[in-house]
């Protein structure tokens, strides 16, 4: 046993100084993502291209369990002077590390080595993702939006039509097409085939925000200091989502943390997800699918939407190679970016949209359509606490889909709770 | 002469008392560096407010302690509370539940073997599949259960989505996934009780309940006692599982008070608040060891 | 007519816990089913037991994946660090055991009380000084980070205290009257002794060891530190990765091997293990 482990201990030795001495040739760089389902092999076969084109740059890329887990490492990591060189960051999670000085500011002579400026992008996009009190810490690697996964089959089988043009636009529209599909197959007086599955608990949230934004209202004060959810707009936003279970009776009144399972199998002709579901989409088996934009339940035409972007973290010392190496594989990555499109994003960069395999691929079809919402795409508030406020949000849309409280009291209590976040500030 | 004396004021003589530190020294230093410290740090902690990344530690007092038990929005109590739910449907089963299966393997005679891998099996199991295998299980529309419940003509259920049944599935799942140590240790246990006893008391006209009553119960006291101390411990540190099956949903109503210290530690980035709410954990657990320690009569010698 | 009536109850019992473990199984391999589907036959519906299609090609994308930490890697980092705490820990917490239970000095019941009451405490309220301990130390990302620690645990030494008071005296100060020092007395006469409270003590602390989720997942960054839970984590897509169940649940399976195997062998010895030391208060 004694052998053992001293073989161990010569091995960890070994291994060590191995490590070490490969690192000794080239710039080695950390890269983190939180990109764990089909998109990370994307972004690993973009690593991997890197790598092979420059000789004098290695790029270690490592894949995080998205959610808290990823940001509190990532804070964990700053804080021990561990952190990466570059990692991938929620535009609602910048004015976190901005506010605490974890992540570099991006000055004038870093954007020159990238080559980027704002004509480059979506306006929206460049602007909104990235920035926290006018003051550029992210560079966006996309955008997503959400959109409505149909099943093509199913509309037709309802007598509606599946083509793009044809498909529902306003809450209206979308609750009829809805209600043609939703059916009692064998007759027993259930539903068995749902117009739309209740969609996962953060992807109802922000079609709640979205509809507080298309009556051409906000949740937050101006200030941000109170919330404002209880307001004749607030109300109305929630009761859609409402009726949908109890008035009209068209989505599955039963929420669950995997409903894209029943959209798969075609228990439900569709359902609400993001532009990344297309990879599921794609994958499912016998699924004859299209895409339309979010519904518009107001009169104005906003959608929410957020961007992944590249920041770079807050090292114990500064090390201007690594810098530069860094800035170098973003301009490569963002250079490439019709690839990482097809991992189930939509472009940052305009000129994506003109090459013509983003125009006619069928396989492009969610990004193209949900791409739309990039001219008219607005980005969550930017405070520190948002991922606490967000988390509110969610509960209270539950209980009131629940029917454990009434809309209105749902959102007195959302206001409380988020209030009182704020007056904590973090 | 001298010599001698002086020599017995060295640790290294063995016949100095406080030699005995020397056995100890590895484990103190240990002890010391990663339990002691970090836990007078940790009430340290609890008197700032600290964020983790960003400005440095200001000192607060007692206001984190104040502000768990009484900010209306704050979801420390309402965590404990759902921790308490947790801890009285889980306790009982794992400690009766176990017993039982435990006594029953322990009295059949063919295929112990099977019955005892099969229910130690899920230990094993890593959390992420547990999370994928019953997640499929559960789900409303497209879950097993469901699809068998239907083919029973029973009305399909949201056991995970509702507030009524959701925490009593995760003690189900965890009693699944749990059982097979304490089902381990009461059949070692068993094993223990010599079955010269049970053989005196058939020849006296005991039946089975009676040999359970009044022999296998009072000789497993011991045992008792250290799988519901360990029991409610685990209770009330349970995190992974409900993390994984409702992540603390619907509307939080199935939030613990681990996941809320995590969330409020790691989330929010209030390492104060996270630290107060540890300690007032501890001071509970401690409570509750007390009155187990009384309720099973701890110290009291067993003659066998 | 009359065996089944002299064998009613052995008939009931088996007929009882042959349920149960088949639903305790039932779970497992499901589990084992789908991790030999193609993912897109994963999500069928009618659910299928028996796969349509065996397929290793989950198993052959988990061992060759370029997405996270290669699998043989991470067994390899669970392998160095569970066995490595494994046997320290023993021989740490065996030492302070023995001074514990057979030497009297000043100061051992508050040492024994401060430690016994340490068992109480949540693993939570030391984590953020640790870690913060472990980082100015530049232990991060290092086996000791997963190892040192974990040597600390009161659990160990409680248990082999517990388990020493039990065994007689006799042999000890016979060897003591023979003129054996006391060290040469712990490591000849007691170690020998207390072997089913260690090999005990050696599976608990292996399991957990294995199994621990939460300390590598902050303590280990790089890729090639992550140990097989963290890797197993970082399979797992958090909204869409049913379409992939076939390789998360693939990963599981060969994750769950080998301490399955070792369980399924040393069975008998475990049980008879646990049975020896006598775990209880």
């Amino acid at each position: 046993m004694r052998k053992s482990l001293a073989a161990a201990a010569v091995i960890l030795v070994l291994l060590l100084a191995l490590s070490s001495g490969i690192g000794a040739a080239k710039v080695t760089i950390d890269f983190w993502t939180l990109f764990t389902g089909p998109d990370g092999r994307v972004m690993g076969e973009l690593v991997e291209q890197f790598n092979q084109e420059h000789s004098d740059i290695e790029v270690v890329m490592q894949i995080l369990p998205w959610g808290e887990p990823y940001y509190s490492r990532l804070a964990t990591s700053v804080v021990s002077g561990e952190a990466p060189q570059v990692a991938i960051c929620h535009d609602y999670m910048i004015p976190r590390f901005a506010s605490t000085n974890s992540v570099l500011p991006i000055n004038e002579s870093m954007l020159e080595v990238l080559e980027m400026g704002e004509d480059m992008f979506y306006e929206a996009v460049w602007h909104n993702s990235g920035s926290y009190e006018g003051v550029r810490y992210g560079i966006p690697l996309d955008f997503h939006g959400f959109g409505v996964y149909y099943n093509v089959d199913l509309l037709h089988e309802a007598g509606l039509s599946s083509e793009a043009d044809a498909l529902p636009v306003t809450g209206d529209d979308f609750v009829a097409a809805l209600q043609k599909m939703t059916k009692d197959l064998d007759g027993d007086g259930t539903i068995d085939r749902w117009g739309i599955i209740a969609p996962l608990d953060w992807f109802r949230a922000w079609s709640l925000w979205a509809g507080v934004w298309q009556n051409g209202e906000d949740f937050l004060s101006e200030d941000r200091t109170r919330s404002t959810w209880n307001t004749d707009v607030g109300r109305k936003a929630l009761q859609f989502q409402v009726d949908l279970i109890h008035k009209h009776r068209v989505m599955s009144p039963e929420l669950s943390v995997n409903p894209f399972l029943a959209y798969y199998q075609g228990q439900a002709a569709t359902m609400i997800s993001g532009v990344w579901e297309v990879l599921g989409a794609e994958a499912a088996e016998g699924l004859n699918y299209t895409v339309g934009n979010h519904p518009l339940i107001g009169p104005e035409k906003v959608y929410a939407i957020g961007s992944h972007t590249f920041v770079l973290p807050v090292q114990a010392s500064r090390d201007a190679e690594k810098e530069r190496a860094a800035l170098t594989f973003i301009k490569w990555i963002l250079d490439h970016n019709l690839e990482w499109v097809k991992a189930g994003q939509c472009p940052a960069r305009l000129d994506v949209l003109r090459i013509d395999e983003f125009r006619n691929a069928p396989y492009l079809l969610p990004q193209r359509t949900i791409a739309e919402q990039g001219a008219f795409g607005r980005y969550l508030p930017k405070i520190i606490p948002w991922s606490r406020v967000q988390e509110r949000i969610v509960s209270g849309i539950e209980a009131a889909l629940l029917g454990k409280k009434t809309v209105e009291q749902t959102l007195i209590d959302m206001d409380r709770e988020i209030d009182a976040i704020l007056i904590r500030g973090r | 002469m001298a010599s001698n004396q002086r020599r017995k004021y060295l640790l290294l003589n063995e016949e100095n008392p406080l030699s005995a530190y020397l056995y100890l020294l590895p484990y103190l230093t240990l002890f010391v560096i990663f339990i002691a410290l970090p836990i007078l740090e940790s009430m340290q902690i609890s008197l700032y407010d600290w964020s983790l990344i960003g400005p440095p530690p200001r000192y607060v007092g007692l206001s984190n302690y104040h502000y768990i038990f009484t900010e209306p929005t704050e979801l420390f109590l309402p965590s404990l509370k759902n921790t308490l739910q947790y801890a009285v449907g889980a306790v009982p089963l794992f400690v009766v539940g176990s017993l039982f299966l435990a006594v029953a393997v322990d009295a059949v005679k063919r295929w112990k073997g099977f019955f005892q891998i099969a229910f130690v099996m899920p230990m094993v199991i890593n959390v992420a599949a547990i999370s994928i295998i019953w997640i499929w299980i559960f789900d409303p529309t497209s879950g097993l259960l469901n699809y068998y419940a239907g083919l029973l003509g029973l009305p399909s259920q949201n056991l995970l989505g509702h507030e009524e049944t959701a925490m009593w599935t995760i003690v189900a799942v965890s009693f699944w996934w749990g059982v097979g140590f304490p089902f381990l240790v009461y059949l070692s246990g068993l094993q223990d009780i010599p079955q010269t006893m049970y053989d005196a008391a058939r020849i006296d006209g005991a039946n089975a309940w009676h040999c359970f009553r009044y022999i296998t119960l009072p000789l497993l006291r011991p045992t008792l006692l250290f799988i519901s101390v360990m029991q409610i411990i685990g209770a009330f540190q349970v995190f992974g599982q409900v993390y994984i099956l409702t992540g603390g949903g619907p509307y939080d109503s199935t939030r613990v008070v681990v996941q809320h210290m995590y969330l409020t530690g790691f989330q929010y980035f209030e390492m104060g608040l996270a630290a107060a709410m540890a300690w007032v954990l501890f001071s509970i657990l401690i409570v509750f060891t007390l009155i187990q320690f009384k309720v099973f009569r701890f110290g009291e010698r067993l003659e066998y | 007519m009359t065996w089944v009536r002299r064998h009613s109850k052995q008939i009931v019992l088996l007929v009882i816990l042959t349920v149960l473990a088949v639903l305790w199984l039932l779970p497992i391999l499901w589990a084992i089913s789908t991790s030999l589907k193609p993912n897109p036959h994963t999500y069928r519906h009618p659910p299928r037991w028996i796969p349509e299609v065996i397929t290793l090609q989950n198993f052959r994308e988990v061992f060759f994946t370029i997405r996270t930490t290669p699998i043989w890697r991470a067994y390899y980092n669970s392998l160095v660090v569970s066995t490595s705490t494994t046997f320290l820990v023993l021989a740490v917490s065996s030492l302070a055991a023995y001074a514990l239970a057979r030497l009297d000095f000043p100061g051992r019941n508050l040492v024994l009380g401060v430690i016994v009451s340490s068992l109480l405490i949540p693993g939570q309220i030391t984590l953020i000084p640790v870690f913060l301990r472990l980082h100015r130390w530049g232990w991060l990302n290092t086996y000791k980070a997963l190892i040192v620690p974990a040597l600390a645990g009161p659990f160990a030494v409680f248990l082999l205290r517990q388990f020493m008071l039990s065994i007689p005296r006799d042999l000890e100060d016979a060897a003591r009257i023979d003129g054996c020092s006391k060290f040469r007395t712990f490591y000849t006469i007691v170690l020998p002794l207390i072997k089913p409270a260690l090999t005990t003590l050696a599976i608990f602390t292996f399991f957990g060891s294995w199994n621990d989720f939460m300390w590598p997942l902050i303590t280990m960054t790089r890729r090639n530190m992550m140990t097989l839970p963290v890797a197993l984590q970082a399979y797992l897509a958090a909204f869409n990765y049913m379409i992939e169940a076939g390789y998360i649940l693939a990963a599981s399976v060969a994750a769950t091997i080998p301490p399955a195997v070792f369980f399924l062998i040393f069975r008998r010895y475990i049980i008879k293990g646990i049975a020896l030391s006598g775990l209880k208060l």
